[in-house]
């Protein structure tokens, strides 16, 4: 019996010998599993804060449980968790870019993925269009230098995307598949242009064909697929002008039905990408400027010095509607005597320290009586602005951005120059517009936003440019600033971006044109309803390079120089500032576009390496 | 219950014990086996999940309109990326990582080599090679061989589909970099010379290249 109990004994220990070897076997196939699971319920979480994200809109209002703890994942029917958390400081959302850490954590185990997600914005661009036409209202496009569209017509034939149906000719109300670009403007891009950068349209490109040195990025359209009539065969997304010449609007035969010909692919043949809309208006800059930002009323003059120093005149604008933050203590703005008026010093790190979000917005106001709006001593309401400044005249010199007196002569001194003609079409009746009058070298993260236009009037630099890379307009990194730089600048204006070069019969005498020559613009451009342009750009002399560095985001495209080619600027370059691919981001900015969040990047981070709530 | 009764079943017992123990003997032996060819493919499992795990995480070295490579080298049997992966004490910022297989040498078999990043305010400045990594070390009779497989989505069809994709010698360097930023997926696979067992899995990558 003894024996027997032994015996018995024996095998079921042998039994358990081998049931625990394949045991172990199994337990450390079981660690992975778990350990894959666990990566799944990290990702699971990233998509559940997607989900959430574009049905709250902002990063800000997305609430979750497992923002504050573990939370479930549903329908899981392990033991399986995530927790996320919003990586990106809340005051930090506005970029167009937020991180989210996400743990899951399955039995015991957890694994951490870190998600950037990103809004599509025009800074993603070194260039973006929403028609590649001029303005229906671009002064002189369309009328006054052999045009044949009234401005009407030009909105009516040319404002719409090419692969919309639109009308054939002014002879009758026949609707072609597509726009007439025999009738409408295009400003061509020449093959001494350089665009550093991926551009895109949301229209069909104008252009071509020997134009393979200019583009250095990606080029694409959002012409849909097609026939050549009511869309983009896929080997030809853009429209040859040599193909499609201009024509007279008046006759129906100049209409070409077939404007695109499906022909061999040249390297840079734009591929397609979706629209991106751009805002209608800048009001959502405008609410950030008045809640902790600088709200400017009517045309405004801003200049930016090296160390941080921004100078303003605004005459139109009163104590009761600025942060105090913007304005010296115990001085206004506003112009009792318009002819009199105040120009202010302020310091961007005073300004920060006492909460200013980088937003600057110049409204208009509608009041006819405004300052701006009066007559001066010169008997004229030119100037609208007159600057005032003793310690920054704008009649000195400067070394840098260099520049000399900005006026050769008048008897006021200001913007628009005194001798500007009544009906300029650049300022007549616009005395009380939100126009934004810049140069300079600025310093932080800044949005200037206007309800009109924005005026370029001298070099427009990041101040850390005084490094370096600002003497030679002929070297390849003009105008770039140093990509440790942390400053930027975006320019939202709701009209035109222009760079004012005012008549010579009547501005040359007193504008001192030279300080624009070989211009540099560094700036992150959102033309909403119109175009970068120079002011008169079919009179004036020629100005060397313009560069624009950063990014430039406009409605239209306009004229930068004459078409002989022997005025305003030539060539023109775009180069794309990598630091908005979110080194820097312009304040709020982001936040106009419509964009949902999409995934941009996804890591996964050392276990161990972030804090976690309690395990439950 | 007399002596000889007792004799028979103690010999009865003997009997059965030697015909059970020599079944065991032969289990035992069976599971020895078993045993070394699952930690064989265990070593082989954990480097496919360990390699597998970079590659889902294969990101570009730099951002931008002209984006830093994702992918700088890549062969049949061997790759070398850049990865988000959380190897290193570094988050955030890509590793550069070599799989490949060593002949011989004190690190013979499957390896990852490693260059960690070196951030200096938010912007990489140079890499340092962290310890080789042997993810299966080569054994007599266990010498494990590397394959990568890769596919790029095609819609020649009309639906699309994942086909195999050879990559272009580096050396060409606009072929090169143009099939790299359109590789899908990657498919790694460990083989066992000794035991022919082969681990592989094939990933998705998670991030446009």
């Amino acid at each position: 019996m003894i024996l027997v109990i032994i015996y018995s004994a024996i095998l079921l220990l042998m039994v358990l010998i081998v049931g625990q070897a394949a045991l172990a076997t199994v337990r450390s196939s079981d660690t992975n599993e778990t350990s894959f699971q666990a990566l799944a319920a990290a990702e699971a979480g990233i998509d559940d804060y997607r989900a959430r994200l574009a049905l709250a809109g902002t990063p800000n209002r997305v609430s979750s449980a497992a923002l504050t703890g573990w939370a479930p994942i549903p329908g899981a029917t392990n033991d399986a968790y995530y927790t996320y958390a919003l990586v990106t400081p809340t005051d930090a959302t506005h970029t167009g870019e937020i991180t989210v850490r996400s743990t899951g954590l399955v039995n015991g185990i957890t694994r951490t993925v870190e998600a950037t997600l990103r809004k599509r914005t025009s800074y993603d661009y070194a260039y973006v269009s929403g028609s590649e036409t001029v303005p229906p209202d671009f002064p002189g496009a369309y009328t006054g230098t052999g045009g044949d569209l009234t401005v009407a017509q030009a909105q009516s034939f040319c404002k719409d995307h090419w692969y919309d149906p639109a009308l054939k000719s002014t002879a009758s109300s026949a609707l072609g598949p597509h726009r007439n670009s025999r009738i409408c403007k295009y400003i061509a891009v020449k093959s001494a242009d350089r665009w550093y950068g991926n551009a895109h349209t949301n229209d069909t490109w104008y252009f071509g064909p020997s134009l393979g040195s200019v583009f250095a990025g990606a080029v694409t359209s959002s012409c849909p697929p097609g026939d050549g009539s009511n869309g983009c065969p896929a080997g030809q997304r853009w429209i040859d002008p040599s193909v499609v010449p201009q024509g007279n609007a008046a006759n129906p035969a100049d209409y070409k039905l077939f404007e695109i010909p499906s022909v061999t692919p040249v390297a840079w043949n734009p591929g397609y990408e979706s629209p991106l809309d751009f805002p209608p208006d800048p009001t959502g800059l405008r609410a950030q400027a008045q809640a902790a930002g600088c709200y400017f009323t009517g045309p405004t003059r801003i200049r930016w010095f090296p160390g941080g120093v921004m100078v303003v005149t605004s005459p139109n604008t009163t104590d009761a509607t600025i942060n105090a933050f913007c304005r010296e203590a115990g001085k206004s703005y506003f112009a009792s005597n318009p002819s009199a008026q105040t120009t202010m010093v302020l310091s961007y790190a005073g300004m920060r320290q006492q909460g200013f979000n980088g937003v600057i917005y110049v409204d208009s106001t509608t009041d006819p009586t405004a300052p701006s709006c009066q007559t001066k001593t010169s008997r004229s309401i030119y100037p609208f602005i007159i600057p005032s400044s003793s310690t920054y005249s704008e009649t000195a010199t400067y070394s840098f951005p260099p520049s000399t007196s900005l006026w050769k002569s008048g008897k006021v001194l200001g913007f628009p120059v005194e001798s500007t003609a009544v009906d300029d079409p650049w300022s007549a009746g616009f005395c009380g517009k939100g126009t934004a009058y810049i140069q300079g070298a600025y310093r932080g993260e800044l949005t200037l936003a206007a309800a009109h236009d924005i005026a370029i009037t001298g070099q427009l630099w990041d101040e850390n440019l005084s490094s370096g890379n600002w003497q030679d307009p002929l070297a390849a990194n003009y105008a770039v600033p140093p990509t440790t730089s942390l400053n930027t600048l975006g320019l939202v204006p709701y009209r035109y971006l222009y760079v004012y070069l005012p008549k010579d019969s009547y501005g040359g005498n007193t504008w001192q044109t030279t300080n624009l020559n070989n211009l540099g613009i560094n700036a992150a451009a959102l033309i909403l309803n119109g175009c970068f342009a120079v002011q008169d750009w079919d009179t004036t002399v020629s100005r060397g390079i313009l560069k624009f560095v950063g990014s430039l985001a406009q409605a239209n495209r306009c004229s930068i120089e004459k078409p002989s080619g022997n005025g305003g600027y030539n060539p023109f370059s775009i180069y794309y500032d990598e630091r908005l691919a979110r080194t820097v981001a312009p304040p709020y900015m982001a936040d106009l576009f419509t964009e949902p969040w999409s995934l941009h990047r996804v890591a996964e981070l050392r276990p161990g390496s972030v804090p976690l709530p309690p395990v439950p | 219950m007399s002596l000889i009764e007792v004799l028979v079943a103690v010999g009865v017992f003997g009997i059965l014990m030697v015909i059970v123990s020599a079944f065991f003997i032969s289990g035992f032996g069976a599971i020895r086996d078993a045993n070394a060819l699952s930690s064989v493919q265990q070593e082989q499992r954990n480097a496919v999940l360990f390699i597998s795990k970079m590659l889902r995480y294969i990101d570009n070295e730099t951002e931008g309109y002209v984006p830093g490579p994702a992918i700088t080298s890549a062969t049949a049997t061997e790759m070398r990326f850049f990865t988000n992966s959380g190897i290193g004490s570094v988050n955030g910022y890509p590793y550069d990582v070599t799989v490949r297989t060593i002949a011989s040498g004190v690190n013979a078999g499957v390896v990852a080599e490693i260059r960690e990043p070196v951030v200096s305010a938010g912007v990489v400045t140079s890499y340092v090679a962290l310890p080789t990594r042997v993810l299966v070390r080569s054994a007599p009779g266990h010498v494990p061989a590397l394959a990568f497989t890769y596919y790029q989505v095609s819609t020649a069809s009309g639906t699309p589909v994942d086909v195999a994709s050879p990559p272009p010698p580096v050396s060409d360097t606009a072929a090169f970099a143009a099939w790299a930023t359109s590789v899908d997926k990657v498919e790694v696979a460990i083989t066992d010379s000794g035991s022919g067992l082969v681990s592989k899995q094939l990933v998705s990558l998670v991030n446009p290249l």
